[in-house]
């Protein structure tokens, strides 16, 4: 059957068993990944997945379901589970779903590429991720030697009973590698261009061609080794310059997550929190430093929240969540701005795929560039540290107090970049971290890093994301907690 | 309608008659599982969701690729396996892909209920609303879930290997919120029936009316009595980065070379175990080979790691049956450990401490550093000053920065009950005790 078929056979059957609002999501999603490990090739997969999901509002609650059987008889026993569903909610409600106003849209959008990646050969993608396996593990100390590509596709229509038709073909592809490095009781890791998997970006196969893979390759084993030998973090109060992959981390943990409408009003409170932006500091907290301006932007090109239309039909748009470091807005849907009486929804509705219920996740949240050189930065530091890609992190429920982790430090004394550093920490408390920045690198520096691993949700879901950052600088920041500890 | 173990079978079965004439592997999964979520003392979210996967993997050689559909019409199905095959054929040879298994028996684990499987989201709701209905009385916000959900999943090859295996699940968790604390209860079992909903959101409004005005302590070292929840991050982590067969080989783990050695307390034993009765595990791994118990630590001397026929192979030893779908970058994961009980009880690891923290749960933990297995985290939902042996005052959350290493030859009380709890992110289960740690550093503090 042809999707407006499918997609008519849920709305009409929501409405005539009582919904009030209904909208079904079709979405077909594949996937190629492929890591070379140590040689060998670990992981060749492909995979397509395809679905529906049905989302109603029954008696002023909601009901979801969803199946990976797109046939008719299945859709409607999923509408009718997912009325039978709402009428259960709606028996535990507070107040009546309202969904703040947004015009019905019939249009189609893609991201724009150049080179589709899921038609370039296996065979040329293979021989490139072998080439850097090979510079990589030229060391015996190198024990692990990983690398390797991804490439999504995705067919999404959503139609609502508002009368949207949203049809959408996303794509993503990423690339990367890391080498790591063992001797005794030390380990050490290296990556790039960024950990976790790479740098991925809403781009065809270009992405892959314009990084540097094999060029980069033995200065990341190199320093993969070096870090086995490297002093390790002092413990003390400093200045630190985060570079900009560290710092996209940072503002999604930090100024993202916090600020989630749904987590703000409590929704997320028995899993992943809750949060200290609260309501009524929207318009006169001071979140950061005057130079501190952070914007969401779902239009950026490239980036992995980039859309034409989020999963509630609103359409993509840019705002501000700080601007000269003032808290000045919230990251929403069309169900949590209609409970404020918001006049409309900022369109961070998302969900992972065609199984999960679409919620509030962070948009493509980015630090503005400021206007230094990066190498005057470091410059002015008499002594400081520099710290750069990011192993590993942690922040409490309300996004207060965070640590962080990275793969590299390096000294920096009398305004140069000096000793390497192993396992650099450093922790602090999110207004005071971004009330203590004095120095922001230009455009020449900034890069949009895709985020793919943003967990939240019960059930989980995982999705996309990307933060624009050049590296900053930060004053009077402790660092050297884990070092101490361990 | 099949039965859904044999349904599974049958379609795994149907999936290879696909293969034509090539050595090939299916894994076939099949799972429904409805969430009702509940915030501010309303079902915020309530979604059920039923999916089908296959993933076929064909062998040739030292070659193998995999491809997963959600169809099982011939159409998708033939498409899969010629891409698994055009996907082989670019490949060069590579030494950990093995041939395809023989059959052997695998145990069955009874772990389906289907009152359980065929639960109705108005029972779901029914449940959520005796969390709100308490904390509405009380002025309180109740926030949580309840889900409920079965899954079915069967492994063939073409030697004639065939395996499956069919559960149930069940969680309740509940938060209560008081405006300036938070207590939280969780449990989980096959049987939603099981389940005491009561007992666990008399447990979190317990615990969040003991944690209003929370004062600040200084960071540092304290003896900590950890709550079982807070000991599964513990074990969640070393079943991550310790007791995997590919770490081990590769030299990069606490386990490293250090099989026979005391590496912990001598009060600490610890074995993954997908039949112990508090366990919900799959009786074989995902090449369809029996999972054995394995005792990983005992009496503190690192004794085992589990492997599939790759890692052991490399460690001259045997496959324990915990493998991944192959081939695997992560390598074989133990996926129902335990630690084992002692004798002692919460009550009197409290009344045992002069000066200690108790702790009810942690938050985003992390890992730090491998070798030592340092983490960092947050308490949550409940953190207590112990003085003179009695809970003397709230406090507000820390985040720690300890090895578990160094933190398991500290321990000094084990509480002979334990609770199962869920992995926060895919699968895995934790049987653990309560702990009492003589030295457990805490590195910074938060406002609340």
């Amino acid at each position: 059957m042809k999707s407006n078929s499918l997609t008519s056979i849920a709305l009409s059957e929501a409405k005539r068993l009582g919904a009030t609002y209904a909208d079904i999501r079709l979405i077909t999603k594949e996937r190629e990944s492929i890591i070379v490990r140590n040689g060998n090739i670990a992981n060749m997969d492909s995979s397509t997945s395809e679905g529906f999901g049905v989302r109603v509002i029954c008696r002023g609650a909601w009901g979801f379901a969803a199946s990976s059987r797109v046939e008719e008889s299945e859709l409607r026993r999923v509408t009718a589970l997912a009325v039978e569903i709402a009428l259960a909610s709606s028996t535990a409600k507070e107040k009546d779903v309202v969904l703040s106003p947004e015009p019905p849209a019939q249009e189609t959008w893609l991201v724009p590429s150049v080179e589709d990646p899921f038609g370039v050969p296996v065979s040329e993608k293979l021989e490139l991720l072998f080439a850097v396996d090979d510079i990589l593990r030229k060391s015996p100390q190198i024990r692990v030697a990983e690398s390797g590509m991804r490439f999504d596709r995705e067919h999404r229509i959503l139609a609502t009973s508002e009368g949207t038709l949203a049809d959408q073909r996303l794509l993503l592809s990423g690339a990367g590698y890391s080498a790591t490095a063992v001797e005794g009781s030390e380990v050490q890791v290296r990556s790039y261009p960024n950990s976790f998997g790479g740098q991925y970006m809403a781009l065809g196969y270009e992405l892959v061609r314009g990084l540097p893979l094999l060029r980069e390759a033995e200065r990341v084993r190199e320093e993969a080794l070096a870090l086995l030998s490297a002093k390790s973090c002092p413990r003390k109060k400093t200045t630190l310059i985060l570079d900009g992959s560290q710092l996209a981390l940072q503002i999604h943990e930090s100024v993202g997550h916090p600020t989630e409408l749904d987590r703000v009003l409590g929704m997320e409170a028995n899993f992943a929190g809750t949060s200290f932006a609260t309501l009524e500091k929207e318009g006169n907290f001071r979140y950061g430093s005057d130079i501190v301006n952070l914007y969401c932007d779902s239009t950026v090109p490239g980036g992995l929240a980039t859309f034409g239309f989020d999963d509630d039909g609103v359409r993509a748009q840019r705002w501000y969540i700080v601007k000269n470091g003032i808290f000045v807005g919230y990251q929403t849907s069309r169900e949590i701005a209609g409970l404020l009486g918001r006049p409309r929804s900022t369109g961070n509705c998302r969900a992972e795929d065609w199984s999960h219920i679409p919620i509030i996740r962070n948009g493509n949240l980015s630090l503005e560039p400021g206007d230094r050189n990066l190498n005057e930065m470091i410059a002015e530091v008499d002594d400081g540290i520099y710290m750069e890609t990011n192993k590993s992190w942690s922040i409490d429920q309300k996004r207060l107090n965070f640590q962080f982790t990275c793969e590299l430090g390096r000294e920096i004394r009398g305004g140069k970049l000096q000793d390497l550093v192993k396992n650099p920490t450093y922790q602090s408390m999110t207004p005071a971290f971004w009330g203590s920045c004095d120095a922001i690198a230009g455009p020449a520096w900034w890069t949009l890093w895709g985020v793919v691993n943003c967990g939240k949700g019960q059930p989980g879901q995982v999705a996309a994301m990307s933060h624009g950052a050049s590296p900053a600088r930060f004053r009077d920041i402790q660092i050297g907690v884990s070092d101490e500890a361990s | 309608m099949l039965e859904p173990s044999l349904e599974i079978e049958q379609i795994a079965r149907n999936a290879l008659r696909y293969s034509d004439g090539a050595d090939a592997e299916v894994i076939a999964t099949m799972s429904e599982n409805a969430v009702t979520r509940f915030a501010e003392n309303a079902i915020s979210q309530n979604v059920s969701r039923q999916g089908l996967a296959i993933t076929i993997r064909v062998v040739k050689g030292k070659c193998t690729a995999r491809v997963t559909t959600s169809s099982i019409d011939p159409a998708s199905l033939k498409q899969a396996f010629d891409k698994a095959r055009t996907l082989v054929a670019f490949q060069k040879e590579s030494a950990d892909i093995l041939p395809l298994p023989n059959p052997k028996p695998v145990q069955s684990i009874s772990a389906y209920e289907s009152t359980t499987a065929e639960l109705r989201a108005e029972a779901r709701a029914a449940a959520a609303l005796k969390a709100i209905s308490i904390c509405k009385k009380k002025g309180l916000q109740a926030a949580g879930i309840c889900s409920t959900g079965w899954g079915v999943v069967a492994v063939a090859n073409t030697k004639g290997l065939l395996a499956s295996h069919k559960d149930t699940t069940a969680t309740f968790s509940v938060s209560v919120q008081t405006g300036d604390s938070s207590g939280w209860a969780e449990a989980s079992h096959r049987d939603f029936g099981e389940i005491n909903v009561d007992r666990l959101v008399a447990v979190a409004l317990e615990k969040a009316e003991a944690s209003r005005n929370a004062r600040s302590i200084d960071p540092g070292p304290y003896a900590v009595v950890l709550e079982p929840a807070a000991v599964a991050e513990f074990l969640q982590f070393m079943g991550w980065y310790g007791f995997g067969g590919l770490g081990f080989v590769e030299e990069r783990t606490f386990m490293a070379g250090q099989l026979g050695r005391r590496i912990l307390g001598e009060n600490i034993t610890i074995h993954d175990d997908a039949f112990h009765p508090q366990q919900r595990g799959l009786p074989f791994d995902f090449e369809g080979l029996p999972r054995q118990p394995v005792t990983l630590i005992e009496k503190g001397v690192a004794k085992a790691v589990v492997h599939d026929r790759v890692t052991a192979l490399r460690a001259n030893s045997e496959t324990t049956g915990h493998a991944l779908p192959q081939p695997s970058v992560e390598g074989p994961m133990p996926l129902n450990l335990i630690l084992a009980a002692g004798k002692s009880s919460v009550e009197e690891m409290i009344a045992s401490t002069p000066r200690g923290i108790l702790v009810t749960r942690f938050h985003y933990t992390n890992l730090v550093e491998p070798m030592k297995l340092v983490l960092t985290g947050m308490t949550r939902d409940g953190t207590f000053l112990i003085e003179k042996g009695k809970v003397a005052s709230p406090l507000k959350n820390l985040r720690f920065t300890q090895s578990v290493i160094e933190a398991l030859n500290e321990v000094e009380l084990i509480s002979r009950d334990q609770e199962t709890m869920l992995a926060d992110w895919g699968p895995g289960a934790y049987t653990v005790p309560a702990l009492k740690i003589r030295r457990f550093n805490f590195s910074s503090g938060t406002e609340f």
